[in-house]
């Protein structure tokens, strides 16, 4: 029992992660129509980032500084490379781009970072990394607060999105850019602010990520962008709430496939089962029948 | 005729969808207060023309002027900004946002306007409306959507508005409401008009002036009444 | 003839022409198609594993791939025919990491540690030839056969094609399937050239260089993949060792500069109608030349 709640937050926690990272993604959506396959690699850069700058400095608070910068300004410099294609409305297009960028950034990491090796993180930078226990359970508070840090910046940006007139613009942009732009929601600016959010938030996955993690290295970028471009479509495109909860539920499944089950056949029966969901309902999971 | 301020100047446009010409030397006015109806079948270059006016589409030659001020070359936000709301072509619902969140989107770019109080004006213009504020506008019946369409418009309180197929897939008896729900608003807040229509019978009821549009030219213009006589207008747009 | 390096230079640049065309197929018929490494890796496997164990000569080996690779392939591709764009090209990525954890448990093909032993076949070179030739003549007339013209309406607008009376699920079926005949096919020459297999190598980084490979070409037209192949192949085996480090950025940065710059990749519509046009013209002036 004790172990199970134990994997149940841990899985809650990885979720959490998850659910950011698509929401990223899906903000991106929103403002520019495309799948940002390298979002997970700009988070694992900002994480890298974090790393030289804490060597330099040995202050976590300008550390954590730099990270923000760097995805914020990683983030809206991809902009451009998208803007033809979505101009073309090229959707299948900017996926193949989306992957050119996500090599670039993982050759950087590669080569550029400690010698490509595996980067730990100092207990410092760590830094609600103690561990906890509630009776005769133990864990990391790390695991506490990135999960409630989700669930603050998810709440945050779903009230954006719903509640204030920039949000409201993405998501007209999304649903019809020509009427979008008819109403005066100007297609360049509004879709720059979209980058620069999912640029903070990248570096807010960042932060969570070396506090539950610990560390970083180039594969990371792949191996969460696969997932999350999964879980993304899982949910269905575009669906902000869906993919957050889709998201937590990865999370869960996958600990609990990792602490219970045989690891030997994990891997294939859970691609498996999320191929077939999403060839049976391509629109995702909790797609509602299109209105109209 | 009275010679009231200028709304809307344009001298000689020319638009091209890449070596097409789709409009050739047009030249337009519209006066303050004036419902000015401009007449064509399709693919005559009406919506050509509106999409040129709120510059989403470019000019090749010719200049467009709102209210004195050289718009050719603007970005269509900042022509929006300045006062020019569109009613699209097919309604242009933002289906899965509610009605609220569509009707917010009218004031996107008109931060100075009193939301709320234009917001009462239009409920009691379309009481539906307010009844179904917070359904998705997909939902919505076409007349239902057409008056979302115009109020969403409106509700920035535009010194021109551009309708882009007004009647199209609306019934008759929709289109009587809906335009003379225009007239009274026109009468009450003094907006001015440019109504780009393939209906011309209605649209020359109840407009002051207007264009005929063919082949991206302009055919024939003047008072409405005088183009309802026009034997050309009679037989080829009013089956007369 | 060639030396081992050029010969072992040529016939990867095969491979790669093959799988190109595996991806172009499914293009014409406008889905992004990732499952063109999935069927490669079973086409070597199955060669290999037939090499191996039985010592069947190279060509028994690849029909075998081929029959084997076209049932593989033929069961995803009715799931996939129900799905478009982004969809597709997820969820056919899925299939990569699904046979990656089917193969590392299955020990008779050498699990994770690959499999060693593939017989050396000495005119492996000839027999590449061959395939290519044959594999291009029978595309090039596909592409000018009322099916190729029954893609080209899919990927045009799948509804107008399927109001023009083409059974555009089908067609599809066909395309996919198709599809993994030429990867088997890769897969099987693959295999025989290398010689050793690791799951490990039939990898996103693969798909990547396909993509590149593709979308440089031109992925309208089957000469792209003739001309993008062996120069970007040649980059990372003929350049000094400097170069060929940061050969990933240059895929990349290559890419991206065509996806934004010449959508259509290097050989266009138009420059093979050119072509064509100039051809015929010259024919039929030279057949009107004959006749005075």
């Amino acid at each position: 029992m004790e172990s199970f709640i134990a994997q149940l937050i841990n899985g809650l926690s990885t979720g959490g992660i998850y659910a950011l990272i698509v929401l990223g993604m899906n903000l991106l959506m929103l403002v520019r129509n495309i799948v940002h396959h390298s979002f997970s690699h700009i988070c694992v850069l900002n994480m890298c980032i974090g790393w030289l700058a804490f060597g330099y400095t040995q202050n976590v608070l300008l550390a954590f500084l730099a990270m923000f910068a760097c995805g914020v300004l990683v983030t809206v410099a991809t902009e451009p490379l998208f803007r033809p294609l979505s101009k073309r409305g090229a959707d299948l297009e900017t996926i193949v781009l989306a992957m050119g960028v996500g090599i670039i950034i993982t050759e950087i990491i590669a080569q550029l970072f400690n010698n490509g090796q595996m980067m730990t993180f100092s207990d410092e930078m760590r830094v609600l990394n103690v561990g906890f226990s509630f009776g005769t359970v133990t864990f990391s508070l790390a695991n506490i607060v990135a999960l409630v840090a989700c669930i603050v910046v998810a709440v945050f940006l779903v009230w954006y999105l719903f509640k204030t007139a920039n949000g409201r613009a993405m998501r007209a942009m999304a649903q019809n850019l020509r009427v979008a732009k008819m109403l005066g929601v100007p297609f360049g600016k509004t879709g720059v602010l979209g980058f620069g959010i999912a640029g903070l938030l990248s570096a807010c996955i960042g932060i969570i990520c070396i506090m539950c993690l610990g560390y970083a290295n180039a594969e990371m970028g792949d191996t969460f962008a696969t997932k999350a471009v999964i879980l993304m479509l899982f949910a269905g495109q575009g669906d902000i709430k869906g993919g957050i909860l889709s998201s937590i539920l990865m999370g869960v499944v996958e600990a609990m496939a990792l602490a219970y089950l045989p690891g030997r056949w994990t891997e294939a029966i859970f691609y498996g089962f999320i191929m077939i969901v999403i060839i049976i309902k391509p629109n995702g999971l909790f797609a509602k029948k299109a209105a109209n | 005729m009275e010679q009231t301020e200028m709304m809307l100047k344009i001298s000689d446009l020319s638009v091209y969808y890449g070596p097409i010409c789709a409009l050739k030397k047009v030249d337009l006015e519209v006066r303050k207060g004036e419902i000015v109806a401009l007449l064509g079948s399709n693919g005559a270059g009406k919506s050509t023309l509106v999409n040129t006016i709120i510059g989403l589409l470019h000019a090749k030659r010719g200049k467009i002027e709102f209210m004195g001020r050289d718009i050719t070359r603007q970005k269509t936000e900042t022509t929006i900004q300045s006062g020019i709301s569109v009613v699209p072509e097919g309604r242009g619902m933002l289906a899965n946002m509610t009605v609220m969140e569509n009707l917010q989107l009218g004031v996107y770019r008109h931060k100075g306007v009193d939301f709320n109080k234009n917001l009462e004006m239009i409920f009691e213009y379309f009481p539906i409306l307010k009844e179904r504020q917070w359904q998705a506008a997909g939902t919505l019946s076409g007349g239902e959507q057409q008056m979302l369409a115009i109020s969403r418009a409106i509700v920035g309180e535009p010194k021109l508005l551009l309708m882009d197929e007004l009647s199209l897939a609306l019934s008759p008896a929709y289109v009587d409401i809906i335009f003379k729900a225009l007239i009274k608003l026109r009468n009450e807040k003094g907006f001015t008009i440019l109504l780009a229509e393939q209906n011309a019978k209605k649209a020359l009821q109840y407009s002051d002036r207007g264009y005929v549009l063919d082949l991206g030219e302009t055919v024939l213009e003047g008072d409405a009444r005088e183009l309802m006589g026009n034997p050309y207008v009679q037989t080829a747009y009013l089956g007369a | 003839m060639f030396s081992t390096g050029t010969t072992y230079f040529l016939i990867l640049v095969i491979v790669y022409i093959l799988l190109v065309w595996g991806a172009l197929i499914p293009f014409r018929a406008g889905l992004l198609y990732n499952g063109t490494v999935y069927c490669m890796a079973i086409g070597g496997y199955v060669a290999g594993f037939l090499s191996k164990n039985f010592d069947l000569p190279f060509i028994v080996c690849v029909l075998a791939a081929i029959l084997v690779g076209l049932i593989l392939g033929f069961i995803p591709a009715l799931g996939f025919a129900r799905t478009n764009g982004i969809v597709t090209a997820i969820s056919s990525m899925a299939l990569i990491f699904i046979l990656e954890s089917v193969i590392r448990n299955l020990d008779f093909l050498g699990g994770s540690t690959g499999m060693t032993g593939i017989h050396k076949e000495n005119h492996l070179l000839l027999w590449a030839v061959i395939l290519l030739i044959i594999f291009g003549v029978f595309l090039y007339r596909l592409n000018n056969s009322r099916i190729g013209r029954a893609w080209e309406a899919i990927q045009t607008d799948p509804q107008m094609a399927q109001s023009l009376g083409v059974n555009t699920f089908w067609m599809t079926v066909a395309a996919l399937t198709l599809s993994s005949v030429f990867s088997a096919t890769a897969g099987a020459v693959y295999a025989f050239n290398m010689r050793v297999l690791y799951p490990g190598t039939f990898s996103f980084t693969f798909l990547l260089n396909i993509m590149t490979m593709l979308f440089v070409g031109g992925r309208y037209t089957q000469w792209g993949a003739i001309i993008s192949c062996p120069l970007l192949w040649s980059i990372s085996v003929f350049m000094p060792t400097s170069i060929q480090k940061l050969s990933n950025y240059i895929y990349a940065v290559i890419l991206i500069l065509i996806l934004m710059l010449r959508p259509e990749g290097i050989v266009t519509r138009r420059m093979t109608n050119k072509v064509k046009n100039f051809f015929t013209a010259k024919l039929s002036r030279r057949r009107q030349g004959a006749k005075a």
